[in-house]
């Protein structure tokens, strides 16, 4: 399925790795949470093989519990590593101020927008601790309008967080935006086809979408992906 | 308030017509009341014999409240080692088929053979007839379980019996409450029945005594008790379910086939 990633992440930095569907980007994430274990090699977390509960995952669905309000919904994986169900409220009450959540620590899942319920389960997620927060598809499921001001939202938050960040995604122009690191995976068997740091300095709003810059490199991730998919009456 | 008149309004109705067209049937061709006696003479007799009906009722209650009980703690038990082990559930599944195609006519009194005429066989006959629906049930929720919140909890570091508690039970809840109402509605006629084959006491024997006596307005009586112990049952389920897992109706409002035996 993969062939040898490299990937270096840091606290604070966030890369993005943008593939065709089918080139593993989500079992990479899978691997790297400790979901699954590699054919050969070995992935290392903080030089740690153990994963497991170490770093914060964030699907593509919210997968909120409807029997919790949103404050537990968010406490889930502090409740599983022991902590003091009034101590992992308060905690996550914190953050729910922060993510502009306050007011809403009651409310049932049902009742929240859907991008209240993705802010929660970032809350979940960052909650979850670990220095790493994986990120797969985590905008995937929302409409357009919605996950602009997610990418707003979470472009304004991330520095804030101090944490390494790795985002799967197969949007190009949302690669691009977050991301401080663009890594282009080619098809099965996938492989690191491209890297493409990023020229914007954060802090960074959407404004940066509309230069010229962003458009050419744009296109240039475009032809990489384009490079390892099977194009249109090409050979199979 | 007007929405409840609404719906209350169509079953009362139809109830009153036919109550109606059974008294003046009766009554316009004088059928014998031992054949068939009409509601009014019915509810007379059930008034007159009020303290024999609740003497024999207080113990089918017992009865079916023990049985309910044993049936929800060996149901919980089996559906979750079927959760917990592929092994239980090859093993037990097939047993479980086979204990529902045995008649209860067929174990009742076998049950009296073994236990003699006290509480313990009419027990095990209600517990019979209620755990099947419940562990089918149980074990089902447990199993719609989504794989995605598995590997979400898996990632947060959660052993298996931490995501046992925290998903797939909750999961499970809705799933197990219609199994209980399914069952709940066989448990006061396996009493009877458990009752109707060999007791002291019980509407079940009442039911025997009342039918050899040709006090058909007996039999009838006990019907209605009977089919009130039900609902009573039934209506305590669903106040449970409201109480315990109210998210359930924000998903969704689905109610159980009302059935008997």
């Amino acid at each position: 399925m993969l062939e040898s990633v490299t990937l270096t992440l840091e606290r604070g930095g966030f890369i993005a790795l943008a593939g065709p569907s089918g080139s593993g980007k989500s079992t990479l994430l899978n691997l790297i949470a400790g979901l699954e274990e590699p054919d050969a090699g070995a992935v290392r977390l903080n030089g740690n093989t153990a994963r497991l509960g170490r770093s914060g995952f964030m699907p593509q669905r919210d997968l909120l519990h409807p029997w919790r309000d949103a404050l537990g919904n968010a406490t889930v994986a502090l409740e599983v590593q022991g902590v003091a169900k009034r101590e992992a409220r308060r905690r996550a009450a914190v953050l729910f101020a922060e993510f502009g959540l306050a007011g809403f620590e009651r409310a049932r899942p049902h009742e929240l927008s859907g991008g209240m319920r993705q802010r929660v389960a970032l809350a979940r997620t960052v909650l979850a601790g670990g220095d790493l927060i994986l990120l797969d598809e985590p905008f995937g499921a929302l409409d357009a309008l919605t996950r602009a001001q997610m990418q707003d939202w979470l472009l304004d938050t991330w520095p804030r967080l101090n944490r390494a960040g790795l985002l799967v995604t197969h949007d190009v122009e949302e690669a691009l935006l977050l991301a401080d690191e663009v890594l282009v995976l080619s098809a099965r068997p996938g492989r690191i086809v491209e890297r493409l740091v990023s020229p914007f300095a954060r802090p960074r709003g959407r404004g940066v979408t509309a230069t010229p810059e962003f458009g050419r490199l744009k296109l240039h991730l475009l032809d990489a992906l384009g490079a390892g998919e099977d194009r249109p009456g090409g050979p199979r | 308030m007007s929405a409840a008149v609404r719906r209350l309004l169509p079953p009362a109705l139809l109830t009153t017509v036919l109550l109606v067209a059974w008294e003046g049937y009766v009554r316009a061709t004088a059928v014998s009341p031992t054949i068939l006696p009409g509601p009014w003479r019915v509810l007379r007799a059930s008034i007159d014999a009020r303290e024999v009906l609740w003497y024999h009722a207080r113990q089918t209650m017992l009865e079916t409240a023990a049985g309910f009980v044993l049936a929800v703690v060996v149901a919980v038990i089996c559906a979750a080692a079927i959760d917990f082990f592929l092994p239980a559930r090859r093993a037990l599944f097939p047993l479980l088929i086979v204990s529902q195609t045995v008649p209860i006519i067929a174990i009742a009194p076998l049950l009296v053979l073994w236990f003699g005429y006290g509480t313990l066989p009419k027990v095990l006959v209600v517990a019979l007839v209620c755990f099947f629906p419940m562990v089918v049930a149980a074990a089902h929720g447990l199993a719609s379980t989504e794989p995605d919140l598995t590997r979400l909890y898996r990632t947060f570091g959660a052993s298996r019996w931490q995501r046992f508690v925290l998903v797939r039970v909750p999961v499970a809840l809705p799933a197990f409450f219609t199994g209980a109402k399914i069952a709940i509605t066989y448990s006061v006629i396996g009493a009877v029945f458990g009752e109707y084959v060999g007791a002291s006491r019980g509407l079940g024997i009442l039911l025997q005594t009342a039918k050899n006596s040709y006090r058909t307005d007996l039999v009838f009586a006990m019907i209605g008790v009977t089919a009130g112990l039900s609902l009573a049952l039934y209506g305590l389920a669903v106040l449970l379910e409201r109480l315990l897992i109210p998210w359930a109706r924000t998903a969704g409002d689905h109610h159980a086939p009302e059935s008997s035996t």
